[in-house]
């Protein structure tokens, strides 16, 4: 029986594996390009100019001297480690007894405490800052007015424009990541190993001890090294609650160096350095806590444990609990809210006061609204596609190890997890806004710096995705004569798609709210959603403002909402694949 | 169709040499099992034949033409070698037609032989019936039928198949050897068949090739590595085994304790009183009085009823026992004395196996 395909001759053969290597060849030559654009370049100018005077344009290493020298310049770190500390702190003591209560007790209304964390994760922290200046700002903040009219004193109750202002928010949005770490550790661990302690007599308080605790450690910490992180590159919440009492911290004293006529481009550079340093150690301390034990432990089935009965604490508990929805989620929304159907927000929530009147301007007469949020739209959309498809390719390379450099393209798109946004903001500053490749002002350059920051998740998401597909599903097809891409096109994209339209919501959602990475980036003509509420904020607009936040949070949460439903979409799919074609 | 020709094929990952220089020829259109346990080096040969590796040395050619080497690996696409998986590996967004039909797609074949070419794979596995159906509506017998099928629809030259049965029941396995046997016959493709299991070694190849540590340690027809192993590796590895430690005296005689046995030797060992061990399959072993040679005292330690047959083990030396298959009508019990006999026609002696566990 001659088979169909014309292989009986040496050369034909021979033909193939040309053909094949030329094809791999080319395929990471394009990806080597796009990430040496993306990653290597903007940070490689920032390097570069750190070590170059703003005057002279010598090669100096004044910069380095001038952060140590200048108060004015170890000032704002020294308040970063502070903020820092404070948030991981603060979010860690509210973050897991949060998660403990919801995933392991009978507390009630655990449902809502967990889907209004959730909503906290998706809040954009200055818009929550924005809500909490409407609340407690000394002397228009509602609560004060409120205080004051009680009181009869008239001096403010709270001052959200101050250091303890800044890390309370910063802090509330912040717990949501320490709660979704160490509740999913304490789902995913299997009832088994606490009742294994059980019966070898040890009590609840005992189990907890020696079982319980130790094996969600690793999240924890993992968690307490997220929220330090966070800390030190927030820009929006210090930007808005502590620039205008003058303190600075590393980010905003970053963005000062761009205000300056001219910007001190090679100062800023140098003042990026002990940001990524100190961004960089800790993920490297991350990785090492989650490679040494991974948490995830042995097969966890996800089986319902028992709920630990609170009893008499069981309202103690919930009040504990409530703090982060109502003062992350449910009083800055509604001051928001409130505020962006109000004529005037100094009138206060009275019927005469009511009007749709900024929702209407925003929407249909404002060009500059108008044009941020299809810009916002439309930049997320493409970036998060492009975002993906780098993430699949590099992910599918890695993962199959179909290239040798693997290891170097993972890397690669790895980097920018330890790059702050406000750094790349800079390295995209630095390398695209001079000859031969001077993209200012363009929808290309905010969109490309939305793809290298979002670039790890999208490869992590990517390659979760990949290691749910045995790879003999795909050798299946090559041993019946399908080539790499043709197997791509036909198996893999095909089981993957369930898990690609997740991964690109994951992206997209971050994109929309992304504030720091566009702040130096965008030109009237290419504000986006962010930046543009950032810029009015300036303007002391506050109407205009909440009405642009409200419709940026409620885009926001339509696209959460639709991701849900694809996402569980997506998992039965995979269960559905997983028995047939997951490697044994 | 072709041969294949396999030369002193080799394979490292690292340090760990998996696989140690091997060669065979397997003759167009036979059946080759490589039989073995895990970490043999089978599957690594495997995935070299199917060219999803590349070797380390030596070569593989396919009907006189060289496919790997390691300068040049032909893409599994362009080889002509199907292969079906240990986990069936069928596409689950796929019917059984469209996952059958997945390799005449990319042969571009008319639409009415692409058809006949797919009804004719669907037929030869009994598939027909189900060809509107999804992987998840089918039995693990059923998904393995249309990996078989998928595989043999593009007309390979060369089947390969990687522990094809080992994920399905026992019942149903021992169905599907004779299946695979009975696919065979009818289309008449050279076949390599990797499996633990030396029940579907025997029925289905007709060489079998007996891997361990990287190396051939036999190549044979089913009867000849049962009936004449070439050492105590491929004896004990094939069906039940005693193996008896003892100092060899001269050809053909091993001291066992206190007692000369006879044997046939094929230990191939130049020098006399070198230890050795003595190979008898349970099943020949006799209980009672017999004539000749190769007569032993023993103690039952241990008396199994199996049904078919009665499993004993007897202590015959300090520390040396053996496993005899009797009659399940006699009743030997613990503690008794017993005259065990090993025929010598069914006694052979082999070199002691380095790496063989202590038994």
């Amino acid at each position: 029986m001659a088979s169909s395909l014309p292989m009986s001759a040496a050369r034909s053969a021979l033909d193939g594996y040309r053909r094949h290597h030329a094809f791999r060849l080319i395929v990471l030559v394009i990806l080597l390009a796009v990430l040496a654009l993306l990653i290597v370049q903007p940070l490689g100018w920032i390097v570069f100019n750190s070590f170059h005077d703003d005057d002279t344009g010598q090669w100096t290493l004044r910069n380095y001297v001038q952060i140590f020298a200048s108060t004015s310049l170890w000032a704002p770190l020294f308040n970063s480690l502070l903020l820092a500390t404070a948030v991981a702190v603060i979010s860690t003591l509210l973050g897991v007894p949060l998660a403990w209560l919801v995933a392991r007790t009978d507390m009630p209304m655990r449902g809502f405490i967990r889907l209004f964390t959730m909503a906290a994760f998706v809040t954009p922290s200055f818009i929550g800052a924005l809500g909490w200046i409407l609340l407690a700002a000394p002397n228009s903040g509602w609560l004060n007015v409120g205080w004051r009219v009680l009181s009869g004193t008239d001096w403010p109750l709270l001052n959200i424009y101050s250091m303890i202002g800044t890390i309370f928010v910063c802090s509330i949005y912040t717990v949501p990541y320490t709660f979704t770490l160490v509740s999913s550790a304490l789902e995913e661990m299997p009832v088994e190993l606490e009742d294994a302690a059980t019966t070898l007599g040890s009590g609840v308080v005992r189990t907890m001890r020696s079982v319980t605790i130790p094996l969600v450690m690793p999240a924890v910490l993992v968690g307490f090294i997220l929220s330090f992180i966070q800390g030190m590159t927030l820009f929006g919440v210090p930007a808005f609650l502590l620039t205008p009492s003058g303190t600075l911290v590393v980010t905003t004293k970053l963005a000062e160096f761009y205000q300056l006529f001219p910007p001190a481009l090679y100062m800023s550079a140098a003042y990026c350095m002990p940001l990524i340093a100190i961004t960089g150690m800790l993920f490297y301390a991350r990785r090492r806590i989650l490679g040494r034990r991974q948490f995830t432990t042995v097969g966890g089935k996800g089986r319902a444990g028992r709920k630990i009965r609170l009893r008499a604490w069981r309202l103690p508990a919930l009040a504990f609990a409530l703090i982060v929805p109502v003062t992350a989620v449910v009083m800055p929304y509604i001051a928001i809210v409130l505020v962006s159907l109000s004529r005037a927000w100094g009138l206060g929530p009275v019927p005469s006061n009511l009007t749709l009147h900024w929702y209407r301007w925003a929407i249909f007469e404002n060009a500059e609204t108008q044009r941020a949020i299809v810009n916002s739209l439309v930049y997320a959309g493409v970036a998060a596609s492009f975002c993906m498809m780098i993430g699949i390719l590099v992910a599918y390379i890695v993962e199959r190890k179909l290239l040798r450099s693997a290891g170097l393209l993972a890397a690669l798109v790895t980097i920018p997890i330890i790059i702050p946004g406000i750094v790349l903001s800079v390295g995209f500053f630095s390398a695209y806004t001079r000859q031969p490749l001077n993209l200012y002002g363009t929808a290309t350059l905010i969109i490309a710096a939305f793809v290298a920051t979002f670039l790890p998740i999208a490869y992590s998401q990517a390659g979760s995705i990949l290691k749910g597909i045995s790879p003999d599903l795909e050798r299946a097809a090559r041993s019946v004569g399908a080539s790499e891409a043709r197997t791509f096109a036909s198996i893999t994209a095909p089981l993957m798609r369930g898990g690609l339209v997740a991964g690109w919501l994951l992206v997209f959602i971050p994109i929309m709210r992304e504030l720091s990475v566009a702040i130096f980036l965008v030109s009237p003509r290419t504000n986006v959603m962010t930046t543009l509420i950032y810029n009015y904020k300036d303007g002391g607009n506050y109407e205009a403002v909440c009405a642009a936040s409200a419709l940026l949070l409620f885009a926001t949460l339509i696209v959460v909402l639709l991701s849900r439903f694809v996402t569980e979409g997506a998992a039965y799919r995979r269960r559905n694949a997983a028995s047939l074609g997951a490697a044994p | 169709m072709s041969d294949i020709d396999i030369r002193q094929l080799s394979k490292s990952y690292g340090a760990y040499q998996a696989l140690k220089s091997i060669d065979l020829n397997i003759p167009n259109g036979a059946l080759l099992a490589l039989l073995g346990p895990s970490g043999c080096g089978k599957s690594t040969t495997l995935q070299l034949l199917a060219g999803f590796d590349t070797p380390s040395g030596g070569e593989i050619r396919a009907g006189g033409e060289l496919i790997s080497s390691p300068q040049r690996v032909v893409p599994p696409e362009r080889r002509g070698i199907s292969l079906v998986f240990q986990n069936y590996a069928v596409w689950p967004h796929k019917t059984v037609a469209e996952n059958v039909a997945f390799g005449l797609h990319l042969r571009k074949l008319s639409r009415a032989e692409l058809e006949a070419r797919l009804s004719k794979a669907l037929e030869a596995v009994r598939l027909t019936p189900l060809r509107e159906r999804y992987p998840f509506e089918l039995s693990g017998g059923q998904q393995q039928r249309v990996a078989l099928a998928r595989a043999l629809a593009v007309e390979p030259r060369i089947l390969l198949l990687d522990e094809p049965l080992s994920n399905l029941d026992a019942h149903l396995r021992e169905e599907m050897r004779f299946e695979i046997r009975r696919v065979h016959d009818e289309l008449g493709i050279t076949t390599v068949y990797v499996t633990h299991d030396q029940g579907e070694a025997l029925v289905t190849a007709d060489e079998v090739a007996v891997m361990q540590g990287g190396i051939v340690q036999q190549l044979g027809s089913p009867e000849d590595i049962f009936e004449r192993p070439s050492n105590a590796f491929v004896a004990s590895f094939i069906g039940s085994n005693n193996e008896i430690p003892g100092r060899r005296e001269a050809l053909g005689q091993l001291r066992v304790a206190d007692t000369l046995l006879h044997a046939e030797d094929r230990s191939g060992l130049p020098s006399i009183g070198t230890k050795a061990v003595l190979c008898i399959r349970p099943s020949r072993v006799r209980l009672g009085e017999a004539g000749g040679a190769n007569n032993l005292n023993g103690v039952v330690r241990r008396s199994a009823y199996l049904g078919e047959y009665r499993d004993v083990l007897i202590e015959i030396a300090a520390n040396t026992t053996l496993r005899a298959f009797v009659s399940p009508h006699l009743r030997p019990q613990p503690g008794e004395s017993v005259q065990v006999h090993l025929p010598p026609e069914h006694c052979q002696i082999f070199a002691t196996p380095d790496d063989a566990p202590a038994r």
